[in-house]
């Protein structure tokens, strides 16, 4: 898919545009209709979900839960990621190396059987079109008639647009304004070679590869060894962090020091000199919350 | 001749009055323009045309000026030094009158508003070299290079706050224009012969705080190149 930067560079406030479809470019109007459509339960096989259910706005975008729910009841497998920064994601999902676009991202949770997510269905399409507002946004956004491709396009023109707020960290580090004395002992931790978190979770989005203007970067997937899996996963970006809790991709880690806890208890090959003393954790943790 | 000299000096210290009394701290992102080349086929230039020839009639006395200081910086003998230096500051004052003269034929041209800031500067004028800098920030407040050039004069002046916003703005923007503020201020730092004040302290401390954060974080810039 041909990408190109992002038009009008005010959406992101502070970051840099991400690259966009050439076939879907941003405008007012796609944004607005992917909004509706975000929080639409008739996306869904039963009218009960919608994408907002599991990435709920007032949570950064998360539901709180471990594992999300489909609308089926079905239990996904994976934590719900927040949606922050994930326009400029070299791969989507948790482990997925082939989804390299927004847009056929959104085809997972709406078509995936297993589980059932949304429980989408192309027909699903025609529900909007019995709502003149819907015909009328989508002449507006994309032309008529209304079909699964545009309502993939508007979802992930508006989900491009997902940036967190700025942090005590931003302001710190952008703006000079002051860091609590042990957080900024937490970021000296954070981006040591002994503890390398800041490897990983890296660049204004302190997370894996990211795309924008020039820089084009591989996806790469690290095994947590959480849970004791031996799947590898995608750095997620540590953006709002504090209030994303369960953690990891299963969940399975309430708090950001279960986190850090993790980390010094795993036999992971990658961070071997992961070991800290208990100023040190707590100093790791109050950076983690500055984020 | 002498008259339209003092007109054109004249002209670039009202614009620097107005742009002293401006906000010293204004400031932006990316930006700036190529100078063009042109041929006229013997029709009279515009006053942006005019300008662009004052403004690299400037650049020119600019770049005689920094080889003196180059000639004085290997120079064998203080009288040597001194004449070289003085040769410097002769061209200096002569891109101050080309940028004005540029200026006045057309008042957005920021580049040449930036560089009578940094003749300006190298003739110790640094109050004016900073009226210099707004006016060119004004303008264009994306020209990051006046950013630099005006954080430099603010620490000559002994201005820590103004210089310390000044790299944080280069921080957002332009990392490769902090880091070259910031060795403008080591070599600053540097040649404090005396103890250093209360408010010098202070912002020594600043300075290397400011150093380590860039140096761990340093790829979190806005423009990061990073490869993982």
């Amino acid at each position: 898919m041909a990408m190109a930067a992002g038009a009008d560079e005010t959406l992101w406030g502070h970051h840099p545009p991400p690259l966009i479809p050439t076939d879907n470019a941003l405008t007012a109007a796609r944004i607005s209709l992917g909004q509706r459509l975000f929080h639409d339960p008739a996306l869904s096989v039963n009218g009960s979900t919608s994408c907002a259910t599991c990435h709920q706005p007032e949570r950064h975008f998360t539901d709180g839960r471990p594992r999300a729910i489909g609308a089926l009841g079905d239990e996904h497998p994976h934590n719900t990621p927040t949606l922050y920064n994930t326009a400029y994601n070299a791969s989507f999902g948790w482990r997925d190396e082939g989804l390299t676009s927004l847009e056929s991202q959104h085809r997972v949770p709406l078509f995936n059987q297993t589980p059932v997510e949304m429980g989408y269905e192309d027909e699903f399409a025609e529900r909007l079109a019995a709502d003149p507002t819907y015909v009328n946004a989508f002449a507006a956004a994309y032309g008529m008639p209304i079909t699964t491709a545009r309502i993939i396009n508007a979802l992930a023109s508006y989900v491009r647009t997902l940036t967190p707020p700025e942090t005590a960290f931003d302001r710190y580090l952008f703006y000079d304004e002051p860091l609590d004395a042990t957080a900024r002992n937490g970021m000296t931790l954070f981006f040591s070679e002994r503890l390398g978190c800041g490897s990983c979770h890296a660049a204004f989005t302190l997370s894996g590869p990211i795309h924008h203007g020039d820089l084009r970067a591989e996806p790469v997937f690290h095994v947590t060894a959480v849970g004791g899996s031996g799947t590898a996963f995608r750095a997620p970006t540590l953006r709002a962090v504090q209030h994303t809790a369960p953690y990891m991709h299963d969940g399975s880690l309430a708090t950001l020091e279960d986190v850090i806890r993790h980390y010094e208890t795993t036999d992971a090959e990658r961070v071997p000199e992961f070991v800290l003393s208990r100023t040190e954790r707590s100093a790791l943790a109050a950076f983690l919350r500055t984020l | 001749m002498r008259k339209l000299n003092l007109l054109h000096i004249a002209t670039a210290v009202t614009l620097l009055t107005s742009a002293l009394a401006a906000d010293v701290n204004a400031a932006g992102s990316g930006g700036g323009s190529s100078t063009p080349s042109y041929n006229t086929g013997g029709r009279a230039l515009s006053p942006e045309q005019q300008s662009d020839k004052a403004f690299r009639s400037g650049l020119k006395q600019r770049d005689r000026a920094l080889k003196q200081e180059e000639k004085a910086a290997r120079a064998k003998s203080e009288k040597a030094r001194d004449k070289a230096l003085a040769k410097a500051q002769k061209a200096y004052a002569k891109a101050i009158e080309k940028q004005g003269e540029a200026l006045q034929l057309n008042p957005q041209n920021y580049k040449a508003a930036n560089e009578l800031g940094f003749a300006l500067r190298k003739t110790g004028d640094y109050r004016k070299a900073i009226g210099a800098y707004n006016y060119a920030l004004q303008i264009n407040p994306s020209y990051h290079e006046a950013t630099e050039y005006r954080g430099e004069a603010f620490l000559a002046l002994g201005m820590f706050e103004q210089t310390k916003r000044s790299y944080m703005v280069l921080f957002r923007e332009d990392r490769a224009l902090a880091a070259q503020l910031m060795s403008r201020i080591d070599e600053w730092i540097a040649a404090q012969d005396d103890a250093l004040d209360e408010d010098q302290t202070a912002f020594v401390a600043w300075v290397d705080e400011r150093k380590r954060v860039a140096q761990i974080t340093n790829d979190l810039s806005m423009n990061n190149t990073r490869a993982w």
